[in-house]
């Protein structure tokens, strides 16, 4: 990609596990197990996967909320993995990030003014009044009266309270917004209006977005490109439409076969998968989703190299027996 | 027409706030299971779904719920009516309750094998030894692996979704005439939830029984359900055979809801249908049609509440003329 905004190689995020008398570290969980991603300016890259996965603390790493064990992050052409609190200040002025949960991640002791000025504050931008009018317009910006600012997040609904963390991180203008499950907390009928809002910001704007989430449906809605993460690696990355039409990894088939569609007249032809994601504490040594499944090559996979390889234009796959057809494996081999 | 399991009869439930004042959470709720069916219950958080359910199997919040007026006839007796003794007899026994979240549902101090044992041996009289057996088979049915070595466990050594299956069988372990699953896969991955449910479609054909599924998400509903009741502040607006209700939603919050879900088949980044606004809180509540109040509409179908009309065969809406198009209405007498 021609100078992406984003660039991670092989990042990973690992976490002792202390046990025992001493606390000693008895084992090491792999949360982001050499990942490697680009972002583009004013694209947004779906990250899909489901819990336990790595997505949240990828999209946490990103935006340097937790310090990477290995790898590279260069955000706007710059190294930013090792830099210090202090000096990542200045970066995050281009750099924000929307939450999950909007009841935990507004404080209830400030009002709605105060949390969407608290980042032009830190940042030392404008006078008192100045912020005051640039909250006015944020308000108005993500749909808000501006009679929201005396308020405090506790009095909106979480749809209303979304739309604050909105406005909080597009106080700063950023270029990138790593948004961690913007909407699965809210009802159908008002995701549909924050969905809406997000498109909306993103063309006036020009904004890129990492948006992590594990509805199918709505990635593919929003994205231009969608990676698939499985168990701390990336194990497929293709443009929405490839990947949803001509998905070429057994676990992203079984993802999108997985969604349960809203029409009672499509048969379900669905591809069952057995078991569940091994703890990533002691993954498997092979692949791990051919594991999951049993597939009689597994044991072929250990030691063997099984990263992405590019299986058409732009159309990336981990080079994985258990996962592809013979065809496809054929292909990449 | 076959035999309803359950018929609910214009239920109102209620809270009792500090000051005295009676909010009603449910009001005047109908709809019927029949024998061996599939009824889903949808709708947006804060409709009082999941309020009908406790009201039915007498597990509101004391002291401040209260079923206030309606009836609740299961198999032929007023279940709102029935003392403390008798529903202890009705729920795990005839009547089996899954709930959202698997790990609050299970007691963390017991195994796994005690607490299915549990309603085994208070409601079919099974001896200790007897009831674990049964426990056993029961774990197996759900598809846990080695579930001899599983009833030994506890809660805390499993997955949600392993978690959630043993819920399920403690729900079905005395065979109830009728299940009640709030939300059971909410809490779960995509995947997860797929095989969940079709484990309870399997058993609910292989035992008989009849099922009311709780669920916000409609793609879940449009699987799994032969009739849909759609609820909207504390009030059933439409309900329908499940094909009906996604190819010809009449009530105008049924098509919005319907609309507002981005599907793998909507343009990518194209705009999503939204209801605007939000509903109102249960306090400013009006007596006439709770939608055109969110639509701020004004005139007089705030203050009359429109009666509930069959405009085809099982096919039911709540008529109110700004909601529903006239020409069906013209048809009811």
């Amino acid at each position: 990609m021609n100078d992406p905004i984003l660039a991670i190689r092989d990042l990973k995020m690992h976490f002792p596990v202390k046990g025992g008398v001493f606390s000693q570290q008895v084992a090491v969980v792999k949360a982001v197990d050499g990942v490697s991603l680009d972002v583009g300016r004013g694209e947004t890259l779906g990250l899909v996967g489901e819990s336990g996965c790595g997505k949240s603390t990828l999209g946490k790493s990103i935006v340097r909320l937790l310090n990477p064990t290995a790898g590279n992050i260069e955000f706007e052409g710059a190294d930013i993995t090792h830099l210090s609190q202090s000096a990542l200040r200045p970066i995050r002025r281009n750099m924000q990030m929307v939450f999950q949960d909007p009841a935990e991640s507004l404080n209830s002791r400030l009002s709605v003014g105060q949390i969407i000025a608290e980042p032009l504050e830190v940042q030392g931008i404008g006078t008192r009044a100045t912020r005051r009018e640039m909250v006015e317009q944020l308000l108005d910006r993500v749909g808000m009266p501006k009679s929201a600012a005396q308020r405090f997040s506790f009095e909106f609904s979480g749809g209303q309270r979304q739309r604050i963390g909105i406005a909080r991180a597009l106080a700063l203008n950023p270029d990138l917004i790593v948004l961690d499950e913007p909407v699965s907390a809210l009802d159908v009928s008002v995701q549909s209006q924050v969905l809406n809002l997000l498109l909306d910001l993103q063309e006036d704007m020009n904004l890129a977005y990492l948006f992590i989430a594990h509805d199918l449906a709505v990635v593919k809605h929003i994205s231009d490109r969608v990676a698939v993460m499985y168990l701390g690696k990336i194990v497929e990355l293709a443009d929405a439409d490839t990947i949803y039409k001509n998905p070429k990894h057994a676990y992203t088939k079984a993802l999108i076969s997985a969604i349960p569609t809203p029409d009672p007249t499509v048969p379900k032809d669905l591809v069952r998968l057995e078991g569940e994601i091994p703890s990533p504490i002691n993954p498997p040594k092979g692949s791990a989703f051919g594991h999951r499944i049993s597939h009689p090559r597994y044991e072929e996979t250990i030691g063997m190299d099984l990263s992405m390889i590019e299986i058409g234009p732009d159309h990336w796959v981990a080079a994985d027996p258990c996962c592809l057809s013979d065809e496809d494996y054929a292909k990449v081999r | 027409m076959s035999e309803n399991v359950l018929e609910v009869k214009d239920l109102i439930t209620a809270f009792r706030m500090e000051d005295g004042e009676w909010l009603r959470a449910v009001d005047g709720v109908s709809f019927r299971v029949p024998k061996g069916k599939t009824v889903g219950i949808v709708g947006e958080s804060g409709c009082g779904k999941s309020v009908t359910a406790m009201s039915i199997v007498g597990l509101l919040p004391k002291p401040m719920g209260h079923v206030l007026e309606g009836q609740v006839m299961f198999k032929g007796e007023d279940l709102s009516k029935a003392d403390h003794d008798r529903m202890h007899e009705v729920r795990g026994g005839e009547i089996g309750v899954v709930f959202q979240e698997p790990m609050t549902a299970l007691n963390p101090l017991h195994r796994i094998g005690k607490q299915i044992s549990e309603g085994l041996i208070l409601h079919r009289g099974l001896s200790k030894r007897e009831a674990l057996i049964e426990a056993i088979d029961l774990l197996e049915k759900v598809g846990i692996p080695a579930p001899e070595r599983r009833v030994l466990e506890y809660p805390h050594q499993l997955s949600g979704g392993m978690r959630q299956r043993v819920v399920i069988a403690i729900a079905l372990a005395c065979k109830p005439d009728l299940l009640i699953a709030d939300e059971p896969t909410t809490a779960l991955d995509v995947t997860v939830q797929s095989q969940i449910l079709d484990l309870m479609k399997d058993l609910q054909n292989e035992m008989g029984m009849s099922t009311i599924l709780i669920t916000h998400d409609l793609g879940v509903i449009a699987g799994h359900c032969d009739e849909v009741v759609v609820m909207y502040a504390g009030r059933v607006v439409e309900r329908a055979p499940v094909r009906e209700i996604y190819a010809s939603p009449q009530h105008a919050y049924t098509r919005g809801l319907l609309n507002a879900i981005p599907t793998l088949n909507t343009p990518r980044k194209s705009k999503l249908n939204t209801i605007e606004g939000q509903v109102a809180s249960i306090k400013e509540f009006v007596t006439g049609c709770r939608f055109c109040q969110r639509m701020e509409r004004t005139g007089d179908t705030l203050n009359t509440r429109a009666p509930f009309v069959e405009i085809s065969k099982d096919h039911w809406v709540e008529a109110c003329p700004k909601c529903v198009d006239k020409s069906i209405l013209q048809n009811v007498h």
